[in-house]
């Protein structure tokens, strides 16, 4: 146990920080003090995030494994690095395993975890007293996640994969930060733009019936889920990901068309997760119904431990092979499609910025799903490449975002906020413009950012399947010109002269450092570094999958 | 170098004066006009390989293999390409020494975004891997948004966006093109530079082929433009302030073309003789077509950039004929064809800043009070007009020769035989166009003076009064004289596009060797 020790220092400090939150709570709650300052909720979510920060502090041992890997470990050979990485060690009977590509999966999900509560602070306000069970909740997320990231059976996954979606049911229905007037203004508006599924309910509770269609949603996932693991191990005798590996290379599996479904099923439960067709309705009503701090977990963590689990178990399971991998890559494709025709349809109606960021979620999520189904080492390598990116990308967009939202003055605005709101911006402050530009740019593909990069290493991988994967590819074609599209209306809506300049020139919000600045700034310089540095960090991919 | 110089504009250090900045990007342009010439001489006239190869140490993406050196970014000249670098550097200075009096608001990001789209355009020009190419044909289209969109005329924005779809459109097929060679080449560990890829020793499956040819020919008809793709190029720079609109006509066009010898004729060649004769048919109806809208037009500057549709079929016809003829014709037709069409669309600059209008019908006259304008521009437009001793002539001749002598009617694919036939009608576009340059002469220049000093009240979109008021002209004589600047730029375009007509081989001699070796691959393999 001495020598795992340091694989689970992340995750014991989550697990600390998490009793502490629950303790400071309660305490709070009694005398309204912390640690001698007036309470806030502000102050708690800080705690959240310097729990964060500890916890990822414990990957600095790795650092020297991940140089080795990256081909670069020569340009820091004037300093000594403890190798930790072990490829082969399992713990608890082989259920969980600590791989370098688990340690990989843990440090996004804390690190996007820690980002996401960086850029909550300013919208835990309206929580209140229930801040404590706010970070609680933020924590056993990020826990079930870190589980998820060293699960090496399908059962080990499937509880990872059920504590994070609990803590998530609870976090959507319970803080909101609703008021009254916001309900009637979201029901307006979705039954105006026609967007929003859940208008033809009429008036409703928005997050409640976000969390109910979640929770539904999900039980169908988990079921399914466990119907797939149940016909697997009929077949094979073990639900352990590393004994199955073994049986596919040395051509031990059945070819039986039961296994083949259970495959496919077991692989549209886990695209539940990351909200891909035809999963996808539950991402736009959660994020309409919740919080920004709650829409933005979901948009990057929730979304990393979701990848993670198709990923892993695309490098077990994808070894069954059928001719129903076809239907998902149909799923891929289909959720690239849905996600950027949403966001087109957004960005034409001049809908709201939150809708906009839940097709983008869906989107992205389209084509991670679509390396994972592809189901070859590339492609699998090039879909971790991308989520690396588009962690990057999603936090550039949020952040700027997330100012625009912040800078309004009462909390009826904010969830009816269009996206035309951004026009006159270049105006207001261009070095904020650049750096969100940049960031829409990547997003939309375009040369020497990140996110063109990604692409096209995905592009490549899926190519090498063969030529017949020119066609679905010609779908993701036609999903990048409305890409385009919105993403040059976005930027259209920034360089459009503001009405009234001068009021618009006194909110110098922008050009303020802050936290939404400074990661705006950091991903937008990140979106330049990731492409250009983008070979090694391939390599250092392709020796741990 | 361009991209940073104008990169450099935005440094806290840099001054602000407008006379400063304009200086500079001139003076840089300058610079790098003498430093693209320099290349161009120290190449071997008669060399078909690349030179001056530079590439960035690491990989974008590793390939895993030591045969493949993964994808990169790399530079290399040859001929075609260090003289397409001269052109650009050409072009620019002049849209930057025109821009003085034609950009009026926000010149430090004016200067940077042509400064930046100068680099950007040398890239496309100095790539030497399909990766390198496709980054900078693409990243071309940001600072071309941005001077369509930002400086543009009232409908701006919309065109600015329709280009981008555009372009993206195209960009998307080349993308998936290009990863589909890559992809071919990681798993056959073959380089993918471009001479790798030219005189390579794997045969490419013609499946992969295929799709290649099909994505990169798409892409490059719609920025050439082909008929039916060119919907978006009247808009795009009728709109687009005059000196952008020279660079994107007179340059930045001429990248398809450059894009089609490069990755159609020069590596795919298999399957681009089965889609050569439907860009012949498809350019043939686009110099028909591009004449008909030029003809039609009331905007002058409208009528210029249809008649880009018209010129750039020219070239496509000359292109997809795979004869030395045709490939000669094609390069040296774009080159004329930039030319002419800065100085037209300068021209019209000049006039509508002078003028305050565009619009044909209330035009005319002008050679009475600006004569060494109206002198210059009948220069520019007899070579529009391909006639004899103007830069206009030999590329147009050789285009249509090499499609008359096209081998491609000896193979029974699809409108092989129609080669001959539609290239007779397409030379029906020479007389189009003599038509169209006629009527813009005469109703602009010549003919009663149809101006009405104060009268003026509408601007070239038609929509608000905007125009000048007595108190602005009172002596036409001395308002619309051409100003030096304004002299500078047509006078050397007009007497470049003399020079040339008058010894193209200038040129020639620099892409013969070029074309030849081109053309013979092609006839030794597949015919």
């Amino acid at each position: 146990m001495e020598n795992n020790f340091i694989y689970f220092i992340s995750d014991i400090l989550i697990a600390i920080g998490a009793v502490l939150s629950i303790a400071a709570g309660f305490k709070m709650k009694e005398k309204n003090s912390f640690w001698g300052r007036k309470w806030s909720p502000k102050r708690h979510v800080m705690l959240l995030s310097t729990v964060l920060f500890l916890s990822l502090l414990g990957f600095i041992p790795f650092i020297g494994d991940f140089l080795k890997l990256t081909e670069l470990s020569g340009l820091f050979s004037g300093l000594s690095f403890t190798p930790y990485f072990d490829f082969s060690k399992t713990i608890l009977n082989g259920s969980l395993i600590i791989s370098p590509l688990a340690v990989l999966f843990k440090f996004l999900i804390v690190s996007s975890a820690f980002v996401a509560s960086l850029l909550s602070l300013p919208f835990v306000k309206v929580l209140n007293q229930r801040v404590a069970s706010f970070s609680t909740l933020f924590l056993f997320v990020v826990l079930g996640g870190l589980l998820l990231s060293v699960s090496n059976d399908v059962l080990s996954l499937f509880i990872s994969l059920e504590i994070i979606s609990v803590a998530l049911c609870f976090l959507i229905a319970n803080f909101s930060g609703k008021k009254e007037g916001r309900l009637l203004a979201l029901s307006k508006e979705c039954e105006d733009n026609g967007i929003c599924p859940g208008a033809s309910f009429g008036i409703f509770n928005a997050p409640l019936e976000a969390s109910v269609k979640y929770f539904t949603t999900n039980a169908v996932a988990s079921a399914f889920m466990l119907l797939a693991a149940s016909y697997i191990y009929l077949h094979l005798g073990t639900l352990n990901f590393s004994d199955i590996q073994i049986l596919a290379i040395n051509k031990l599996l059945p070819q039986s068309p039961l296994l083949n479904a259970a495959e496919v099923i077991f692989f549209s439960a886990l695209v539940f997760k990351i909200g891909g067709y035809p999963f996808y309705l539950w991402v736009m009503d959660v994020f309409k119904g919740s919080n920004y701090a709650i829409s933005l977990l979901i948009s990057s963590t929730i979304q990393t431990a979701g990848a993670a689990a198709l990923i892993k178990s695309a490098l077990a399971l994808g070894y069954f092979g059928s001719i129903l991998n076809f239907a998902l890559i149909l799923c891929a494709v289909l959720t690239l499609v849905i996600g950027s025709l949403l966001a087109f349809r957004i960005v034409k109606k001049e809908g709201s910025i939150k809708d906009f960021l839940s097709a983008n979620t869906i989107l992205n999520a389209g084509y991670i799903f679509l390396g994972v189904s592809f189901f070859t080492k590339g492609a699998l390598c090039a879909a971790i490449f991308f989520l690396i990116v588009y962690l990057v990308m999603n936090f550039g967009l949020w952040a700027g975002f997330g100012l625009i939202l912040k800078n309004l003055k009462g909390d009826a605005e904010k969830d009816t906020r269009v996206i035309s709101s951004l026009r006159g911006l270049a105006y207001i402050s261009p070095a904020f413009t650049t750096a969100f530009t940049i960031c829409i740019l990547s997003f939309a593909g375009f040369p020497l950012m990140a996110g063109f990069g990604a692409k096209f290493y995905l592009l490549v991988e899926i190519l090498r399947c063969g030529v017949w994967a020119v066609h679905p590819l010609l779908f993701m074609a036609f999903s990048s010109i409305l890409c385009v599209y919105f993403c040059f209306k976005i930027i259209q809506f920034m360089f459009q002269k503001p009405d009234n300049l001068k009021v618009f020139k006194k909110n110098a919000v922008f050009n303020k450092t802050n936290v939404f600045t400074l990661i705006l700034m950091l991903a937008s310089a990140l979106l330049f570094i990731l492409f250009f540095i983008s070979g090694p960090v391939i390599k250092m991919l392709n020796a741990i999958i | 170098m361009p991209v940073f110089a104008g990169l450099l504009i935005f440094a806290p250090f840099f001054p602000n004066s407008t006379i400063k900045i304009r200086r500079y990007a001139k003076g840089f342009c300058i610079f790098h006009l003498i430093y693209s010439l320099l290349f161009l001489l120290f190449l071997n006239p008669k060399g078909t390989s690349f030179g001056f190869i530079e590439k960035l140490p690491f990989d974008i993406i590793p390939s895993f293999s030591p045969l493949n050196s993964g994808v990169t970014v790399s530079f290399g000249l040859d001929n075609l390409s260090a003289l397409m670098c001269v052109f650009t550097s050409f072009i620019v200075l002049f849209a930057m020494i025109l821009s003085k009096s034609a950009i009026t608001s926000k010149q430090r990001l004016f200067y940077s975004m042509m400064l930046i789209l100068e680099g950007l355009l040398t890239g496309v020009f100095a790539a030497n891997d399909l990766f390198t190419f496709f980054i900078f044909f693409n990243l071309e289209i940001i600072p071309a948004y941005f001077l369509i969109s930002m400086w543009g005329g009232a409908k701006a924005k919309k065109s600015a966006l329709k280009f981008v779809l555009f372009s993206c459109f195209g960009a998307i097929l080349m993308l998936i093109s290009t990863a589909l060679i890559y992809a071919f080449a990681f798993d056959s560990n073959i380089a993918t530079d471009f001479e790798s890829l030219i005189n390579r020793t794997v045969e490419i499956p013609l499946l992969v082929q295929l799709f290649a040819v099909i994505g990169f020919t798409v892409a490059f008809a719609i920025k050439l433009p082909v008929f039916p793709f060119h919907t978006w190029l009247s808009d795009a720079h009728t709109e687009a302030p005059g000196p952008a609109s020279m660079v994107l006509a007179g340059v930045s066009l001429k990248t398809a073309a450059y894009g089609i010898i490069r990755a159609d004729i020069q590596m795919f060649y298999e399957m681009f003789q089965l889609v050569a004769p439907v860009v012949i048919f498809l350019g043939a109806i686009g110099i028909l077509w591009g004449s008909y809208l030029a003809m039609s037009q009331n905007d002058i500057k409208k009528m210029v950039a249809n008649s880009s549709v018209a010129q750039m079929g020219i070239v496509a016809v000359g292109l997809a004929s795979l004869t030395e003829y045709g490939l000669n014709g094609a390069i040296f037709h774009s080159i004329a064809h930039g030319l002419i069409v800065a100085g037209l669309f300068a021209g019209v600059e000049i006039i509508y800043l002078k003028f305050k209008t565009r619009k044909l019908e209330l035009l005319g006259g002008i050679s009475k009070f600006a004569p060494k304008l109206c002198a210059l521009m009948v220069i520019l437009c007899a070579a529009y007009m391909a006639i004899p001793l103007t830069i206009g002539f030999p590329g147009v001749l050789m285009c249509f020769m090499g499609s008359f002598s096209s081998p491609l009617p000896e193979k029974a694919f699809f409108l092989t035989n129609l080669i001959q036939p539609v290239t007779i009608c397409a030379t029906l576009g020479i007389i189009l166009t003599a038509a169209y340059v006629l009527r813009f002469l005469h109703r602009t220049f010549f003919g009663l003076l149809e101006y009405q000093y104060g009268n003026l009240g509408e601007n070239p979109n038609g929509n608000s009064n905007s125009g000048p008021k007595n108190s602005a002209i009172n002596t036409p004589e001395g308002n619309i004289q051409l100003a030096q600047h304004q002299s500078i730029v047509l006078s050397v375009l007009a007497a470049a596009v003399i020079i040339f007509g008058l010894y193209p081989m200038g040129i020639l001699d620099k892409i013969s060797t070029f074309s030849a070796l081109a053309i013979d691959t092609i006839l030794t393999n597949i015919f």
